[in-house]
């Protein structure tokens, strides 16, 4: 008896303190990065990184968060986007994902060539600069950082491949009851299709959430900067500031011993990360069931 | 067959309503994009009323400020009184400069202004692209007080291949290279510093700060101490001062040599910072103000005031090592691009930035009673805090029309000029040197020269065993090949500019 319980309990043990490594692997260093981001400047100099650190500041956050409209307005405007690009976005990935899963369309290999081309070759940076800027005229509005990340080749494909393991047979079905095309889709089709939207849907917003290069080519008014782009502009003119004392005008007395040059950097992290950290656990539960699903399917 | 159709038919509408909400951006920001009233080409006689055109500056700025707007309609204001003409200010932070301009320039954006210079989107590289104007007519006619307002050095360094492409702005265009000291070891120590002309005057009182103050690091750098500067060597092409033969000097000269065991003795004594070798920039050994003496590049009149605020508060002296040299204007430019639908409007533009003190203050410094205020005469005391400030004075146009902040010295201005003036211009002012030929040779020696110099220069590493080295692998790299090449040009210059 004794020896049979010992047995049960030595394997659970094991993984979970396997389990537990693997979690604390993931979440000390992220931990490191709220402390550094928190620490001060002359005793991350002196010691470096360390978990506790000998005094805690919130010097680099306030360097951030001066001026709090700005970073309102950005957080604003990102969040903006992302919800906005990322319903559009699906419905448009969803829409041409089940059109190409659809065997009875009759383009369906034109249309998937179509797709899968413009996946492998692009015109380049100029070209897209210009059909944003001189043909669609997007220079400057809250457009220019949504259309461009519409619609990812690789997303539709991935729609594609799980829309096609639907059984044709439950289209087929409503059909017999008279459900029109429309109606097959949004009722059959996007309902079945959970898992993937939600998958894809997580994958769409990071994307919006973290573009900033289409926001420094488009955007000039203030009031439409995305938050990566404040970040990715506050980080590089902290270098610039801090590289050359010239830029350091006469009667300012600041202290750049005490500026908050590595915290800062970690700050930008957690400023960026945090909140699209709070929505990841209301996925995550979408993901487990879309590999379920493509796993019995399979 | 009807079904199908319909399918597609639906498939069609729901994809155009979906471009159809997106298009809706296109109509809100056309009148904001395409507003700049597409004027024919501006009147050229100066009594005929000029016709209203919106120009677009692009300019570096460290960052953005909340109140641009409202400094833009002030600054519209004094144009559209002078020169009928509005501009769209377009800052774009120093970090994405590059990145943004180069994009703008290849998609050949309408812009009328456009800042350029030797280090950031750089001046050459983009007039070769095409994308400035040439200058020389119009600064005969809508320019000619502006051409008026700068000596020929200045517009020299803005010409390439005989013609201006840019308008160069005034500032502090020579370089002193000197020793910064913290002014309380100076008295400390009773420093004569008037004693100190060649760097190695000052190795004595390094050993009295090694001795005598615990925890201060007698002599910060990053990368060392050299400089042809020091030595009279040309700093435009490594050539001797006043050599008739022009010959080109190696990359490893013996000056270097002595200059590098200087730095290795010292770091050796401990008077260098450890982690010498290592630091990003100089600001980073002197800025905790733990640093008693450090080596400066420029000698900025008015720079003391600027290494205080940079060295945790404490006063420094600034000691001359060397004559001034003119290092060129094309640090900092303005060019008018080739899209520009109005470049003489543009070039209007610039001449009354350069000329016009209230148009240039208030791009620098914002609004008056706003943003800064008016203390005694043209010293100013700046509001930070008020949502303009930019701190780049040379960015726009002549410093010499600036207010000066508060505790400036009150002569910078005159001592800027006067030290351009004075400044040793260069024989070899003009020449340009091509790098195309031996491309290859100059990477592969920017490899070399990063894995060495730092640590050679800051004394890191013992020049008697590893500059031999170095000296070998720069010429493995292709060494003499880049200085037959350099002296090859420069003879072929000197042919038809016979050096002064």
């Amino acid at each position: 008896m004794h020896a049979q319980r010992q047995k049960i309990m030595w394997s659970p043990l094991l993984i979970h303190l396997l389990f537990i490594g693997i979690t604390l692997s993931m979440l000390i260093p992220f931990l490191i990065v709220v402390i550094i981001s928190l620490s001060d400047e002359q005793s991350i100099l002196h010691h470096g990184f360390r978990i506790i650190p000998d005094k805690f500041t919130l010097l680099s956050y306030t360097y951030f968060l001066k001026t709090p409209d700005t970073i309102l307005n950005a957080y604003g405007v990102t969040i903006t986007v992302a919800i906005v690009g990322t319903l559009t976005s699906l419905i448009l990935t969803s829409t041409l994902g089940y059109t190409l899963s659809r065997r009875d369309y009759g383009l369906q290999r034109v249309t998937s060539f179509y797709v899968f081309f413009t996946m492998l070759f692009n015109g380049g940076l100029v070209p897209f600069y210009i059909l944003m800027t001189q043909v669609l005229h997007l220079k400057d509005t809250i457009w220019a950082l949504i259309v461009p990340g519409l619609l990812s080749p690789f997303y539709v494909l991935i729609m594609k491949g799980f829309m096609a393991k639907i059984p044709i047979e439950i289209i087929e079905s409503a059909k017999m009851e008279g459900a029109s095309e429309w109606r097959i889709y949004a009722q059959l089709i996007l309902p079945l299709s959970k898992p993937a939207l939600a998958t894809l849907g997580l994958f769409i917003l990071f994307n919006f959430w973290n573009e900033w290069f289409n926001a420094l080519l488009f955007i000039n008014n203030e009031k439409l900067v995305p938050l990566q782009l404040l970040l990715v502009r506050a980080l590089s003119s902290l270098d610039i500031i801090t590289s050359r004392p010239e830029f350091l005008q006469a009667g300012i007395n600041l202290d750049m011993s005490q500026f908050p040059k590595t915290s800062a950097k970690f700050a930008v992290v957690v400023l960026s990360a945090g909140p699209m950290l709070l929505v990841f656990p209301f996925f995550q539960r979408f993901f487990v069931q879309g590999l379920t699903i493509g796993a019995i399917k399979g | 067959m009807e079904k199908r159709s319909r399918y597609h038919l639906t498939m069609v509408i729901a994809l155009c309503s979906v471009f159809a909400v997106t298009g809706c951006g296109k109509t809100s920001s056309g009148a904001t994009a395409t507003e700049s009233p597409n004027a024919s080409a501006a009147p050229t006689d100066a009594g005929k009323k000029l016709d209203p055109v919106e120009l677009t500056w692009y300019y570096p700025q460290n960052k953005a400020n909340p109140d641009l707007k409202l400094v833009n309609d002030e600054v519209n204001k004094i144009t559209k009184e002078k020169i009928n003409a509005t501009i769209k200010l377009q800052p774009v932070d120093f970090g994405t400069y590059e990145q943004k301009l180069n994009t703008v320039v290849a998609a050949s954006e309408p812009v009328d202004i456009i800042w350029t210079s030797n280090w950031l989107f750089k001046f050459e590289e983009n007039q070769k692209k095409g994308a400035f104007l040439a200058l020389d007519d119009l600064l005969k006619t809508a320019g000619a007080d502006l051409y008026k307002s700068l000596q020929k050095k200045f517009w020299d360094d803005a010409s390439i291949g005989g013609k201006v492409y840019a308008v160069p702005n005034f500032q502090f265009s020579a370089s002193r290279a000197g020793l910064v000291i913290q002014k309380r070891f100076v008295d400390k120590y009773k420093l004569d510093i008037n004693s100190i002309k060649k760097i190695e005057d000052i190795e004595p009182f390094l050993k009295q700060i090694k001795e005598g103050e615990p925890g201060i690091t007698p002599f910060g750098t990053t990368k060392g101490f050299y400089t042809g500067m020091l030595y009279g060597i040309d700093p435009k092409v490594p050539v001797y001062e006043n050599d008739p033969n022009h010959k080109v000097l190696p990359d490893v000269t013996k000056e270097m040599k002595q200059n590098y065991a200087l730095a290795h003795s010292w770091y050796t004594k401990g008077y260098i910072n450890q982690d010498a070798a290592t630091l990003k920039s100089a600001a980073d050994a002197y800025n905790k103000g733990t640093t008693a003496v450090w080596f400066d590049w420029t000698g900025k009149p008015g720079s003391e005031v600027e290494f205080k605020a940079a060295n945790a508060g404490n006063d420094v002296v600034l000691v001359p090592l060397s004559k001034a040299y003119f290092t060129g204007a094309a640090s900092t430019l303005n060019a008018i691009s080739r899209t520009s639908k109005n470049p003489e409007r543009a070039m209007m533009f610039l001449q009354l930035v350069n000329t016009d003190k209230k148009l240039y203050n208030t791009l620098v410094y914002g609004i008056e009673g706003k943003h800064y205020t008016k203390t005694t005469g043209d010293f100013i005391k700046i509001n930070q805090e008020a949502g303009y400030f930019t701190n780049t004075d040379w960015v726009f146009g002549n410093i010499s029309n600036e207010y000066l902040p508060e505790g400036a010295p009150a002569d910078k201005i005159a001592q800027t000029i006067k030290m351009n003036n004075e400044a040793r211009v260069s024989p070899y002012n003009g020449f340009v040197f091509n790098s195309e030929p031996v491309k290859t040779e100059l990477a592969n020696m920017k490899a070399v020269q990063d894995e060495y110099s730092a640590a050679l220069g800051s004394g890191t590493l013992d020049p008697e065993k590893n500059l031999p080295i170095y000296e070998q692998k720069l010429k493995a790299a292709g060494a003499d090949k880049v200085v037959a090449e350099k002296q090859k040009q420069l003879d072929e210059w000197l042919k038809t500019h016979p050096a002064k």
